[in-house]
């Protein structure tokens, strides 16, 4: 399962209740896979939202129910509960492999061989979708503070620059 | 069959599949309790932790100790209960250990204690003036950060420090890592009171 | 760990109950036929504080002797993070429908809703289980506390527990 812009959980308020949206490339800050809600005068508006009715295939563990989309919202838990969970996981992301692309010419500068094995196809970051888009997120503002640190480096960034 | 036999066929059915269900597996932050003045030393930095705190008072600072063996890359981020009365309550972290930049004037005037010799600084921040606010599943909490940054840690000798820049008081949670512990349902049900509410 | 602690507990009152109970409910039926019950309960998050109303309809699947019954819940609860609104189905055995005390078992499945600043900001789908008991009033109305124990399987998994107090009403 990838990385899915879709299911963020992550919001944006602003200090006085309101909350806005930063969205998209060529925005102020760059998105990172987070959905953003918008002022409108002082009452917030949804603008961007995860909210959908959950469906079957949500459930990606169990090949049979991923391809069972009948399945009526408020029984797919109930069909999990008879199936074994194995989990989900997600694969790594453009934003870490920028990262650790980064940190490899870091170590290349300090001689240093730092350990980035979270950030690695096989690390924790992609043990679910959640830490995924966590760990995406750390990724894209790790390469800027990397920058920020070390301003000779030249790394490129991710799909976000 | 009767509608008693299917209800049993059901019940029993259904308990067995939960018990199937490998929900004292799942990985997530290992929860602990960071107290002003003391020093908390992370045992694994492999492992992820998420350390809860409270400022009391305006001038208090939480540590946190850890020694990679090798430089660590590693995301942080702190966190503070998305609560009417935590609105403006911003506490800061700094990462503090040998090899990282050394510390401009302005940042040595922000943090709370001199930095110890030969030790450089890297500040936490806030990327906006408005706030970015997350949903943690295992204890079903809504949390206001300071947007998670992968920073790398120097090997050897590293400190943090939590304090509050504007003296605000009130709970924070410093979050470091992945999800890479498998839940401790007995530490959490311990101090539930400190990790909950 | 406390659902499989919560589930074995389960399963123990199942089988120590059931096959009493069931030639007693057939026995000692209720006079009237009420297929439906309706309770309104003031349910406590621990889990995620939250607390508020939550309202069951339990629909008696069976004849007068069965314990089985189909439920229907939802609720609205207020917390100092969110507000949270539960959905769900199951299955309850409600043991004892004409003695004063009238323990409950359950279980089934809820789809969850938290609401940040009036907009639905985390939903995921959780399987319940609960135990309690209800208390007879009067042959129609009765009182009673229940526990829940919940895991989130769909989305993020986690933990959940509530306790509830209720008024119940057959009809």
């Amino acid at each position: 399962m990838g990385v899915s812009r879709q299911t963020s959980d992550r919001y944006r308020e602003s200090p006085s209740g309101a909350v806005r949206t930063i969205k998209g490339k060529g925005s102020a800050e760059p998105a990172d896979g987070w959905l953003y809600l918008t002022p409108v005068g002082t009452k917030p508006r949804l603008v961007a939202s995860n909210f959908r009715p959950l469906l079957a295939k949500d459930v990606s563990m169990n090949s049979s129910l991923r391809h069972a989309p009948w399945v009526p919202p408020l029984l797919t838990p109930l069909l999990l509960a008879l199936s074994v969970w194995t989990g989900c996981g997600a694969e790594q992301g453009p934003e870490c492999r920028a990262f650790v692309a980064c940190v490899a010419k870091l170590d290349a500068v300090k001689l240093t061989q730092t350990n980035v094995s979270r950030f690695l196809p096989e690390g924790a970051c992609w043990g679910s979708d959640k830490s995924a888009q966590v760990c995406e997120s750390s990724c894209r503002r790790g390469v800027i503070q990397l920058l920020a640190q070390e301003p000779l480096l030249a790394c490129p960034q991710g799909v976000t620059p | 069959m009767t509608f008693r036999k299917l209800s049993r066929c059901l019940l029993f059915g259904m308990l067995t599949s939960l018990l199937l269900l490998r929900g004292d597996e799942a990985q997530a932050h290992l929860p602990n309790i960071l107290r002003p003045g003391e020093v908390f030393q992370v045992p694994d930095p492999l492992l992820s932790f998420a350390l809860y705190g409270t400022f009391s008072h305006a001038d208090e600072v939480f540590e946190v100790r850890l020694q990679p063996e090798t430089p660590l890359a590693v995301p942080i981020e702190i966190m503070v209960p998305r609560q009417d009365a935590l609105t403006n309550h911003r506490p800061l972290f700094a990462i503090v250990g040998k090899g990282l930049p050394k510390a401009s004037a302005t940042e040595l005037a922000q943090l709370p204690r001199p930095l110890p010799d030969g030790m450089g600084v890297v500040l936490g921040r806030y990327e906006r003036e408005d706030r970015e606010i997350l949903f943690e599943s295992f204890s079903r909490r809504v949390l206001y950060t300071n947007g998670v940054v992968a920073y790398v840690l120097p090997a050897g000798d590293v400190r943090m420090w939590v304090w509050s820049p504007s003296g605000t008081t009130g709970k924070f949670v410093l979050g470091f890592g992945v999800e890479e512990g498998k839940q401790d349902f007995g530490n959490l049900i311990a101090n539930w009171g400190d990790y909950a509410y | 760990m406390l659902t499989k602690v919560t589930t074995v507990l389960l399963v123990l009152l199942g089988l120590s109950g059931r096959p009493a109970l069931a030639e007693q409910s057939a026995t000692e039926a209720p006079p009237a036929d009420h297929r439906f019950t309706a309770q309104l309960g003031i349910e406590a998050t621990v889990v995620g504080f939250s607390v508020g109303p939550r309202l069951d309809l339990l629909y008696r699947l069976g004849g007068p002797g069965s314990f089985s019954n189909l439920r229907l819940t939802a609720g609205v609860l207020v917390g100092p993070e969110f507000v949270y609104l539960p959905v769900g189905l199951g299955y309850r055995a409600a043991f004892r429908p004409t003695k004063t005390v009238q323990p409950l078992v359950g279980l089934g499945t809820e789809v969850h809703l938290f609401m940040v600043a009036g907009h639905v900001f985390r939903q995921w789908g959780v399987v319940y289980l609960e135990a309690g008991s209800g208390f007879a009033v009067t042959q129609r109305v009765s009182l009673g506390a229940i526990a829940t124990v919940d895991w989130a399987t769909i989305g993020e998994p986690g933990p959940g527990l509530a306790a509830r107090l209720f008024v119940g009403y057959r009809f």
